[in-house]
């Protein structure tokens, strides 16, 4: 992501709309910094990270707004959702990838983080697998792979996906809304060795 | 603390993904930042830390000083003392109950309030890079042993491993089994 960091002007400005009504002081604008960056599913709305470096380690969260409007990315999926019908999503051939990259990595799931795997080197664990296990991944790995069904009124995106220690085939349906679903997967691998993804 | 009881990934995935209706308007027309079950999280992580002698003088320190402890829903699990008299810690909304992550991540936050009461400031900005380092990293460490000791006890008194492995899936197993040596070392 090409981030753009605000000056002070608009960081203090934007600080304030987002503590406004909390009596919390998450960040203070000697010590934060606002930085901001466009997606190319949103035609409204950008992807706020502001960033206290005061605090140990630095406090970090990541908001959606569109200048005016400021809504805190807070793991829920329903969160996206709303802010979809908000933001004009607009989702297509090109863009569709990079919402569900920016929907897996700001959807928190109780068991794990869960990893879009777009090509083998992105797996750490690779390199201490045997010739044979090496070769399975590779013969079997496919990248992601986009379709638009007219009768589900969706996108189909075939992709690999990490998860809960499994390395699987999945058929993710996305929607024109943006809501997300599994249709199926089938097993690739499983691992033992947790947090082998190189991010 | 945590049920491992094995689960299709597709219907984890589907439950964490699927839209809840009626929910969301009123999310986003507030700040929203607590987490629903802060009080529910916070009573448990106390409780926890309460079967420890450290963990019960991180908490009555908590409580000499009024320190106010906040949970507050964020995409990841974190612990953070944005200001003086407030320890904040983040959790994901879907969690119910209190984790081991959490767990730590309390101990984390009241520690270092700790270390300010003490006078044992964040580095300033202002010191060079090679002095900033050496500071954050002694009251990193500082922060870590407490967490031993806090995972050590619970572990010793009560056979609550959870914390120890919670240490120990961060790549740390050779650290937590030497300290398991030095504090079963120094006890003899």
């Amino acid at each position: 992501m090409n981030w753009h960091r605000l000056d002070r002007e608009k960081t203090i400005e934007i600080i304030n709309t987002v503590q406004n009504g909390t009596d919390l002081s998450l960040f203070n604008p000697k010590t934060s910094e606002v930085k901001c960056a466009s997606l190319p599913f949103y035609r409204n709305f950008l992807q706020y990270r502001l960033t206290n470096y005061a605090s140990l380690p630095c406090f970090t969260f990541d908001y959606l707004g569109n200048g005016e409007k400021f809504y805190h990315l807070n793991g829920e999926a329903d969160t996206i959702y709303k802010i979809n019908e908000q933001a004009h999503l607009n989702l297509n051939i090109k863009t569709v990838m990079p919402y569900l990259r920016f929907f897996l990595d700001n959807v928190s799931i109780d068991d794990g983080e869960v990893y879009l795997v777009e090509n083998t080197d992105d797996l750490s664990f690779i390199d201490s697998m045997g010739p044979d296990q090496k070769k399975h991944l590779e013969d079997h790995f496919e990248a992601p792979s986009i379709s638009y069904e007219p009768t589900l009124s969706a996108f189909i995106v075939k992709c690999t996906l990490y998860f809960m220690g499994i390395l699987m085939h999945t058929s993710i349906r996305i929607d024109n809304n943006g809501v997300v679903s599994i249709l199926d997967q089938t097993m690739l691998m499983q691992s033992h060795i947790h947090s082998e993804i190189r991010k | 603390m945590n049920d491992d009881i094995q689960k299709s990934p597709i219907d984890v995935l589907n439950k964490a993904f699927a839209p809840k209706q009626g929910e969301l308007a009123n999310k986003l027309s507030d700040a929203g930042y607590e987490h629903p079950q802060s009080a529910a999280i916070i009573e448990g992580a106390k409780r926890i830390m309460g079967y420890s002698a450290v963990g019960q003088e991180l908490l009555n320190f908590a409580e000499q000083k009024e320190l106010k402890i906040k949970v507050l829903t964020d995409n990841k699990q974190s612990g953070y003392i944005p200001s003086a008299d407030i320890a904040v810690v983040t959790c994901p909304a879907s969690q119910k109950k209190v984790y081991p992550e959490t767990v730590l991540n309390l101990i984390r936050v009241i520690r270092e309030a700790q270390q300010e009461d003490m006078g044992y400031s964040r580095p300033s900005p202002k010191l060079s890079e090679e002095e900033y380092v050496k500071k954050d990293m002694e009251k990193q460490e500082d922060i870590h042993v407490i967490q031993f000791h806090v995972a050590y006890e619970l572990w010793k008194n009560m056979d609550i491993e959870d914390l120890l492995n919670e240490i120990r899936k961060g790549g740390n197993e050779q650290y937590v089994s030497e300290f398991i040596n030095h504090m079963e070392t120094i006890s003899e």
